[in-house]
């Protein structure tokens, strides 16, 4: 059962989108105030590096002010939110390997100059606690190796604090294929984190 | 007992994202993504870069497709001529040509 309040944000939600549709720039900024932290960390939790998840933050209410009128409602807004965050952070990171792949080539050509790698140093999230920034560093390495769709339910679990039911919406898959992924996930980062500890022994 | 310290660290830091805190954007964002969008909208249109790129591969396009058709054209007239030539020899010094 909805209570009051809950049903006064619903209206409150609905009102601005109808509004940021029809070109309220006032309702687009709430909009964008009320969203945009969320954003920003999802972002965050993909991409490890503040200046570029600032960056597809800025890209994701772009897109918004452009496709605003295509949101008809059938989800909520932070889920389609959300949705086209993913999207977006994890085309990024696509084009990221794409570019660092095609720079190995041209270095192995010995066409480009010694200019630094592109690989960011270790992220230390600055949401994380101090006493656990450093084992964050490396587990934020190993969901770097974990194909797509395990990152996501990963990130938007663990990183995000999405629930399953959430998460399953954004990701528009059942709840079991969430669980399934998140167990897979698990599975794999222990075996990263066990050849990584092992290893610096 | 080293295996267990591993499995140990390894559980700690799974559980390191554990009361992660959400960070804010830097102030000023709406306005950063207003002026984004402002830029596209004036430079609404294709980037001189796409623009030249597409131009490159059309011409790149165009000159291989009038390449291979001179190509075409020359090793066509060569193979004739030298089929004709060879057709018109083998018929005329064969011993059952009569009329």
């Amino acid at each position: 059962m909805v209570n009051a309040e809950e049903e006064d944000d619903l209206l409150t939600e609905d009102e601005l989108i109808l509004k940021a549709r029809s070109g309220d720039e006032a309702a687009f900024k709430e909009l964008v105030e009320t969203h945009q932290d969320r954003i920003f960390n999802t972002a965050i939790g993909f991409l490890h590096n503040r200046e570029d998840a600032e960056d597809i933050a800025q890209e994701v209410f772009m897109a918004v002010h452009q496709s605003i009128g295509g949101f008809h409602g059938t989800s909520k807004l932070s889920t389609w939110l959300y949705r086209i965050t993913v999207t977006k952070s994890l085309d990024f990171l696509r084009r990221k390997k794409r570019k660092k792949r095609f720079a190995v080539i041209l270095r192995l050509g010995d066409l480009q100059d010694d200019k630094p790698g592109y690989e960011p140093a270790d992220f230390i999230h600055p949401g994380i606690t101090f006493e656990n920034q450093e084992r964050a560093a490396v587990l934020f390495k190993a969901i770097d190796r974990l194909p797509d769709h395990q990152k996501t339910a990963f990130t938007l679990c663990h990183v995000e604090g999405l629930s399953y039911q959430e998460t399953s919406e954004v990701m528009r898959v059942s709840i079991s294929s969430v669980e399934s992924l998140l167990f897979r996930a698990r599975q794999n980062l222990r075996e990263y984190l066990r050849a990584y500890y092992t290893h610096e022994r | 007992m080293e295996k267990e310290q591993i499995e140990r660290r390894i559980e700690e830091t799974l559980k390191s994202l554990d009361g992660i805190r959400r960070v804010p954007v830097v102030p000023g964002f709406h306005r950063r993504v207003m002026e984004r969008i402002q830029q596209q909208r004036n430079g609404e249109g294709l980037k001189p870069v796409f623009v030249f790129r597409f131009a490159a591969v059309c011409t790149m396009i165009i000159g291989l497709n009038i390449l291979v058709c001179l190509h075409y054209h020359k090793a066509e007239k060569a193979y004739t001529g030298a089929a004709l030539q060879a057709f018109s020899s083998e018929y005329f010094k064969n011993d059952i040509f009569a009329y």
